[in-house]
């Protein structure tokens, strides 16, 4: 039986999660590395802030999103 | 094999047939009274849905009301379990603070939007005037950018206002809390807070009042999360 597809409230909730899990957190390493598919898409060293997408456009487009 | 890191707990805390990512099995690397779940992994693990579930589903399994770890953000390893303490042993007095600052609570997530989004001040003809090159049109250009700019702040004020709410309404059990403004169509704010589980009932109570006193806004609770929020 094919698995069903996720409503909007898993959707919702896999939100969260991503934005905790890789946007929050503690760095116990100056080291961390994001891999999608075994490619390396974000290395991150000496405790350079990662951030979601949406936390990032906040932090650098102005209020007005332009 | 690196070792994928998942949280910090007190040392007595220890992971009992607890799976984590692909299956593998939790483990403890201690130093005093501290420890770290970790598991072994021929690679770095990919940042798949999968994983992120069960990284998370780990450090959530570290977490009763009588123990809150420090949750570490996915994608860290460490080469070896000496690698593990020696960075526990360098930050050590660091981690026992922030587990005494965390201790009895747990994170829930409020995400707030409009229930019926407003209409978007950029709409087809102001879509068009935003884009165009037409020197002629630069009035009409300023005009638009000028009613996007008041739209957002006006977002940006509600956001302000309904986490000023929140807290004030649940202020004897919200111990520490974060918000975060939305920019998506009919978003306002995340907020996470921080509340002692012997406060849950009384915390979601105090929700649920602005909830009902407030219809024209949509909340989604998530929770209770690991205190992702409170550990930087």
């Amino acid at each position: 039986m094919a698995e069903p597809l996720p409503g909007p409230e898993d959707e919702f909730t896999l939100v969260e999660l991503v934005n905790r899990v890789l946007d929050k957190g503690a760095v116990i390493s100056g080291d961390i590395v994001i891999s999608v598919a075994g490619v390396d898409l974000l290395y991150l060293g000496l405790r350079v802030i990662l951030s979601s997408v949406e936390s990032m456009r906040g932090r650098i487009l102005p209020p007005d999103g332009s | 094999m690196p070792l994928h890191l998942y949280c910090i707990v007190p040392a007595d805390r220890a992971p009992r047939d607890i799976a984590g990512i692909d299956g593998a099995q939790v483990r403890a690397v201690a130093v005093h009274a501290i420890a770290c779940w970790v598991s072994d992994h021929e690679q770095r693990p990919p940042a798949a849905a999968a994983a992120l579930r069960a990284h998370n589903a780990v450090v959530t399994a570290a977490m009763d009301p009588h123990c809150t770890p420090v949750p570490l953000r996915f994608g860290q390893s460490l080469a070896d379990e000496d690698a593990v303490r020696r960075e526990l042993e360098r930050a050590a007095d660091d981690w026992a603070a922030r587990l005494d600052r965390l201790a009895g609570c747990a994170e829930f997530g409020i995400r707030v939007e409009y229930a019926t989004p407003p209409p978007d001040p950029e709409d087809a003809a102001g879509a068009r005037e935003m884009h165009t090159q037409d020197a002629h049109r630069g009035t009409e250009y300023m005009a638009a950018l000028a009613r996007r700019r008041k739209a957002a702040a006006h977002r940006r004020s509600e956001g302000d206002r309904i986490a000023s709410l929140i807290r004030e309404r649940a202020a004897a059990v919200i111990r520490d809390s974060r918000i975060e403004h939305l920019t998506t169509p009919g978003g306002l704010i995340t907020m996470a807070n921080l509340v002692a589980w012997h406060s849950v009932a009384t915390y979601h109570a105090c929700v649920h009042e602005i909830r009902t006193t407030h219809v024209e806004w949509r909340f989604l609770d998530t929770g209770p999360w690991p205190p992702y929020s409170f550990v930087a």
